[in-house]
C-alpha cells in the first residue's frame, strides 16, 4: 500500500509536468522523476535499470559486431540476469528481487528481439530511456510494448477523454485494491469463514482457497487500472492486463484474458518459436506455461503450478469441438474458476507437504 | 459506463448518475482507507 501511495505521489508532478512544460522536455522530466523514484525505493535496482538500459542501447545500436552476436550477447546477459535474480532469492530469502526487474527485464528482451527482427527503428536514446523509466508500468506491469510507446508518444496531445478515462481508471483500480481486496476479501470474508464452526472444515477451506485467489486477482487488477490510469493521464495507452479472466469459459481462453501482458510476451517469444520449429503447439504450451511459472519464483511448486496451467489449456484443446451452448459455457466458467483457484493452492502454501494437506481436504481424501 | 447511461438517459442526467457514482466510490474508498488507517482490519496483499 505504502509503495502504491507513492507511486500516486511520485506521478502527480510528472503528469502537471507533462502537459506544462516544453515537448521536448517532456521526456526528460519522465526519466528524471522516475529515476528518483526507483533510486529512492531501491538503489540496486535503479543501477541495475541504468546498466541495462545504457548497456544494451549501445550493444545493440553503437557497438561494432554482427547483428546475431549483438542479440545473442544482450540476450544472454538479460537472461542471465533474471535466472541468477530468482536463483538467489530462491536460495537465500534476504535476498529481495530488485523492484520490477521481471518486468523491465522482459520489456528489454522485447526490445532486443524486435530490433534484430527489424521491426523497431532506432529512435534515440532518449526514448530508449523513456521506454525504461516510464513510472506507471515499471514495477508490477503491463510490459508495455516499444513500438506503441513511441506511436503514443507521436500521436500525444491533451486528450479530455483520455484524461477523465484515465482518473475513472485510477478510481476503479483503487476500489478494486481498497474495497473488495482489502476489505472484503482480506478482511470481512475471511471473518465469516472463520465464524462458520467446527463441522464446515471442507467448506471453509474451498472458501479460504477462493478468497486468496481473488484477493491476489482484485490486488494485481488494481495495480493495473492505476497503472493505466497514470498512463492515460500521460497521455499514453498501456496494453491492458486483464480482461474479465474469471468469465473465459476454458483455461485457453483464461490465459487470454489473466495477465495479459505477460502471457502475449510469452506466446510471441516463447510459444510462437517452439510451436512452429518442433511442429507440436502442446509442447510449446508446456514449455511456455512451465518458464511463466517459474518466472514468479524458481521453485517446485511454482513449476508445478506452471504445469497444471498447460495441463488446463491442453484439456481445453481436447474439448474445443464440444457445442457452444450456454449450459457448456456456464458450465466451463465454473471450471476456470476452480481449476485455477485449485492449482494455486500449490503455490499459496509454498510447500507441497501442506498443499498436499489441503488437497485432501478438499477432495475428500482420508 | 457513462456512454451506457448517455445512451438510456438525458445527458445532463447522466451527468448527474456519473457524477453521485464517482463520489459514492470515493466516500466509500474513503471509508475503507480510513478502516484501513486505524488498523481495524487486517491488511493483506501488497
Amino acid at each position: 500500500m505504502k509503495l502504491l501511495i507513492e507511486v500516486i505521489l511520485f506521478a502527480i508532478p510528472m503528469i502537471l509536468l507533462a502537459w506544462t512544460l516544453p515537448k521536448k522536455y517532456v521526456l526528460l522530466s519522465q526519466i528524471v522523476i522516475t529515476g528518483l523514484f526507483i533510486a529512492y525505493q531501491s538503489p540496486i535496482s535503479f543501477a541495475i535499470l541504468s546498466t541495462i538500459t545504457f548497456g544494451n542501447y549501445y550493444l545493440l545500436h553503437k557497438a561494432v559486431l554482427p547483428k546475431p552476436v549483438k542479440v545473442a550477447i544482450s540476450l544472454a546477459i538479460l537472461v542471465l540476469l533474471i535466472v541468477s535474480a530468482k536463483i538467489l532469492f530462491t536460495i537465500h530469502h534476504s535476498w529481495i528481487i530488485p523492484l520490477g526487474m521481471s518486468y523491465y527485464i522482459f520489456r528489454n528482451i522485447h526490445y532486443t528481439v524486435e530490433s534484430y527482427n527489424g521491426r523497431i527503428q532506432n529512435e534515440g536514446l532518449l526514448f530508449y530511456l523513456a521506454y525504461n523509466f516510464f513510472l506507471p508500468v515499471l514495477i508490477i506491469g503491463p510490459i508495455n510494448r516499444y513500438p506503441e510507446f513511441v506511436r503514443d508518444w507521436q500521436r500525444r496531445r491533451m486528450n479530455n477523454e483520455y484524461f477523465s478515462l484515465g482518473l475513472q481508471r485510477m478510481l476503479y483500480g483503487v476500489s478494486k485494491i481498497m474495497i473488495i481486496g482489502n476489505y472484503f476479501l482480506s478482511s470481512k470474508f475471511p471473518s465469516l469463514i472463520s465464524n462458520l464452526g467446527e463441522n464446515y472444515v471442507w467448506l471453509k477451506t474451498y472458501l479460504n482457497t477462493i478468497t486468496v485467489v481473488l484477493n491476489a486477482y482484485f490486488q494485481f487488477a488494481g495495480y493495473s487500472d492505476i497503472a493505466i490510469g497514470i498512463s492515460l493521464l500521460l497521455g499514453f495507452r498501456v496494453m491492458e492486463n486483464f480482461n474479465f479472466p474469471f468469465l473465459a469459459s476454458n483455461m485457453q481462453e483464461f490465459w487470454s484474458k489473466y495477465h495479459m501482458s505477460l502471457s502475449a510476451f510469452c506466446r510471441d517469444y516463447i510459444y510462437t518459436p517452439i510451436a512452429s520449429y518442433f511442429r507440436k503447439p502442446m509442447l510449446g504450451v508446456f514449455i511456455t506455461m512451465s518458464i511463466i511459472g517459474l518466472w514468479h519464483e524458481i521453485t517446485m511448486p511454482f513449476l508445478i503450478w506452471g504445469l497444471l496451467q498447460a495441463f488446463g489449456i491442453y484439456l481445453a484443446f481436447l474439448f474445443k469441438n464440444s457445442a457452444d451452448t450456454w449450459l457448456n459455457k456456464n458450465l466451463g466458467r465454473i471450471f476456470v474458476l476452480n481449476y485455477f483457484c485449485l492449482s494455486c493452492v500449490i503455490i499459496d502454501y509454498q510447500e507441497l507437504g501442506k498443499a498436499l494437506e489441503v488437497y485432501k481436504i478438499l477432495f475428500f481424501i482420508p | 459506463m457513462y456512454k451506457f447511461l448517455a445512451t438510456y438517459l438525458p445527458k445532463s442526467l447522466a451527468n448527474i448518475v456519473i457524477g453521485l457514482w464517482y463520489f459514492v466510490l470515493i466516500m466509500i474508498n474513503f471509508y475503507c482507507g480510513i478502516a484501513f488507517a486505524q488498523g481495524t482490519f487486517q491488511y493483506v496483499g501488497w
